[in-house]
């Protein structure tokens, strides 16, 4: 009985593995490459994948695509770069989870001669550089400009007086570390003072209790930044339950669906669009372009947009 | 069919009166639990329980007293002792405590259940869903059948813990693990990995559950104080309380009792992820919004107030009051020291030590005694 079921089950990994495999028509495309994100469940990470494919289509490009499960699952992505270079693209666009535990496996892939576009989070260039890597072309956005530009319009929103707080993302992520550093500076040279800043580490439940906790200590705060728009969707709900809606001025970071509708409601007043589309499909023209032996330029910068309650779609 | 049956059963469990069973029951287990433990076997287990929480609770004071002296010393506007705050930090202990009492059942019974957080989020997203289906307008039918839609989504994981655990013999630790994913991965797969806005979609008495009051008090402070003296009572009183205990004392002897060791071991775990199940519900409104990435890390602290609340991890022993100062105790020094300022890397550093001290001075005191 047992033994017939294992069977079964082994028939069935077989199938699904060969099904899993059966390759496209590779005289049709003229390159193979790979795109390896991180999570596919983060609406983000879904969108790249969704510019990259439209990409794939106009430049006639077999791509691959692999994303790991959990966000910070490097060992994962590893494995991923890993099976890429045995299935012998000509180039992988890495969207890597950790900026400095990945610079080993991509090592290997330029060994075997593959070319590396890096997209969103950057590679560290002082580890890539200790083991003699070269990436050749950056594709992303300046999280430190989309960290001023969220606080340029909170400070206005502010009419630069009064306190405000921040949510932070994880602590010593690079994109949190850059935007913290972009809304500091948008706050200097105002009166703004910075009454609170803590992390409440990208989630909206966590966002929801420390910004509570937050307006206990400080409950005159009239504005506040938040990192990323899941942390901004909990702390609104925070000013809600403390009655006082429309009394402080929220600006948020990635311009999520749920975000946008917060801004339609008035509960949000702005947040960061960064394209993820146009980064996957960038990604994919300088990858075919440098396989084609074109001049490419190390840096293709993808410009942030701010969304207010004058621009949601 | 089978489902059924053993819900009535339990029901009759629950309401035979202790009288019936004192002769069999009662002193029984108090011999399967003594014999098993015969270190103890002079020191009656109901008075160790009850001076173990003494020193929890003690430890509980100080800390809040320390907190509120560090922050009138450093802040100019020191709000700790307000009650709009010591409120506020009721309302954010609600939901872990709530989690937390099932999790001391299932602890009690040399389980563990590492899925909380996760089914916590899939709870979150099936109420959202199945409220949308309906228009704001029918609030009877939102509310009724967002309720059943976590019950079900609850209940339902917590069953099959339960009964893969038992009808295979696998340890709870690697089939929670499992659904740890399983019910993650469903959550997100179930809303298509977005986050649903449910403010001005859903009714707003549905908005009450999560932020209402009664009495100047919040709604789900109420609700949790309800589930943590239900538990308290079945636990210390009932025939289930006590059966609970002696399989984690020591599962072979309660067998050879005859004690049904399956059946309650699976209602353990349905408990468990029922207990979720209500904590989702207030969870979703209070976020407004179903979001199937909440609930990360929930384990660890609804483990960790059992743990500093003196149930033993090796099962066979504990508390539900304890259970209640041990998610006080993380719920006070979360808001403490957010409301001074300190940031992220040193409160973990702070919460985790304060874990292992808590633990220690415990099985220090233990020792004396012995």
């Amino acid at each position: 009985m047992s033994k017939k079921f294992i069977r079964v089950v082994l028939l069935l990994i077989f199938i699904s593995l060969s099904a899993g495999c059966s390759k496209p028509d590779s005289a049709h495309y003229r390159y193979k490459m790979a795109l390896v994100m991180k999570a596919a469940s983060n609406p983000f990470f879904a969108r790249m994948e969704e510019g990259a494919r439209q990409a794939a289509d106009s430049f006639k490009v077999n791509l691959l695509i692999a994303a790991i499960t959990r966000e910070t699952d490097i060992n994962q992505q590893v494995s991923l770069i890993e099976n890429m270079i045995v299935q012998g693209v000509q180039a992988i666009l890495i969207a890597p989870a950790d900026s400095k535990a990945i610079v080993n496996a991509l090592k290997k892939a330029q060994d075997a001669g593959i070319r590396l576009i890096n997209i969103d989070n950057r590679i560290d260039a002082a580890t890539a550089a200790a083991v003699g890597l070269k990436i050749d072309c950056y594709v992303g956005v300046d999280n430190e400009a989309g960290g001023k530009m969220a606080g340029d319009y909170l400070v206005k929103l502010m009419s630069k007086k009064g306190k405000a707080a921040m949510l932070e993302g994880i602590r010593g992520v690079d994109n949190a570390e850059a935007r913290k550093r972009g809304f500091l500076k948008a706050l200097e040279g105002t009166q703004i003072e910075l009454a609170a800043s803590q992390s409440a580490n990208w989630a909206q439940d966590q966002g929801l209790d420390v910004f509570a906790n937050i307006l206990q200590a400080n409950p005159d705060i009239s504005g506040l930044f938040c990192a990323n728009d899941m942390m901004a969707l909990g702390a609104i709900q925070a000013i809600d339950q403390a009655g006082k809606s429309g009394k402080i001025f929220v600006t948020s970071y990635d311009n999520l669906q749920a975000a946008r509708q917060a801004i339609a409601a008035r509960r949000l007043h702005a947040t960061i669009e960064q394209h993820p589309e146009r980064m996957g499909f960038g990604g994919v023209e300088v990858a075919k372009n440098l396989l084609a032996g074109r001049q490419i330029d190390p840096e293709m910068m993808i410009e942030l947009e701010l969304v207010t309650e004058k621009n949601i779609r | 069919m089978c489902f059924v049956k053993n819900c009535l059963q339990i029901l009759k469990t629950f309401l035979k009166p202790e009288a019936a069973c004192a002769g069999f029951g009662l002193n029984l287990h108090r011999s399967i639990i003594l014999a098993s433990k015969t270190e103890r076997e002079t020191v009656n287990p109901a008075s160790l329980v009850k001076s173990r929480i003494f020193g929890i609770f003690l430890a509980f004071v100080l800390l809040c007293l320390a907190i509120g002296i560090v922050e009138y010393a450093i802040k100019d506007y020191p709000v700790f002792f307000r009650t709009a705050n010591l409120l506020n930090v009721l309302l954010q202990v609600s939901i872990n405590a709530i989690m937390a009492v099932g999790m001391t059942f299932i602890i009690i019974t040399a389980g563990i259940d590492l899925s909380v957080g996760s089914v916590l989020a899939l709870c979150n997203v099936a109420i959202g869903l199945v409220m949308l289906q309906f228009s704001p307008e029918n609030a009877f039918f939102q509310l009724v059948f967002g309720l059943m839609a976590a019950l079900a989504a609850g209940g339902g994981i917590g069953f099959l813990n339960g009964a893969v655990s038992v009808r295979w013999q696998i340890p709870p630790f690697i089939v929670t693990l499992g659904t740890l994913g399983v019910a993650r991965g469903l959550g997100l797969w179930l809303i298509d990995s977005r986050t649903e806005n449910l403010i001005g979609r859903v009714t707003p008495a549905f908005a009450y559950i999560g932020n209402g009051s009664l009495f100047g008090v919040p709604f789900p402070v109420i609700v949790a104080l309800v589930i943590i003296i239900l538990g308290h009572l079945v636990l210390t009183l009932t025939v289930f309380g006590r059966h609970i205990t002696a399989i984690g004392s020591n599962e072979n002897a309660a067998r050879l009792c005859g004690i049904r060791v399956g059946f309650y071991k699976i209602w353990v775990y349905v408990i468990g992820g029922l207990l979720v199940s209500v904590a989702a519900l207030i969870q979703t409104s209070r976020l407004g919004s179903a979001n199937p990435t909440i609930g990360q890390g929930f384990e660890l602290y609804a483990i960790a107030a059992v743990i500093i609340g003196g149930t033993n991890l090796m099962g066979g022993e504990g508390s539900i009051i304890g259970t209640l100062v041990g998610a006080l105790i993380i719920g006070v020094l979360n808001n403490g020291l957010t409301l001074m300022n300190i940031p992220d890397e040193i409160k973990q550093i702070i919460i985790g030590c304060v874990i292992i001290l808590a633990v220690l001075i415990d099985s220090m005191r233990q020792r004396k005694r012995e």
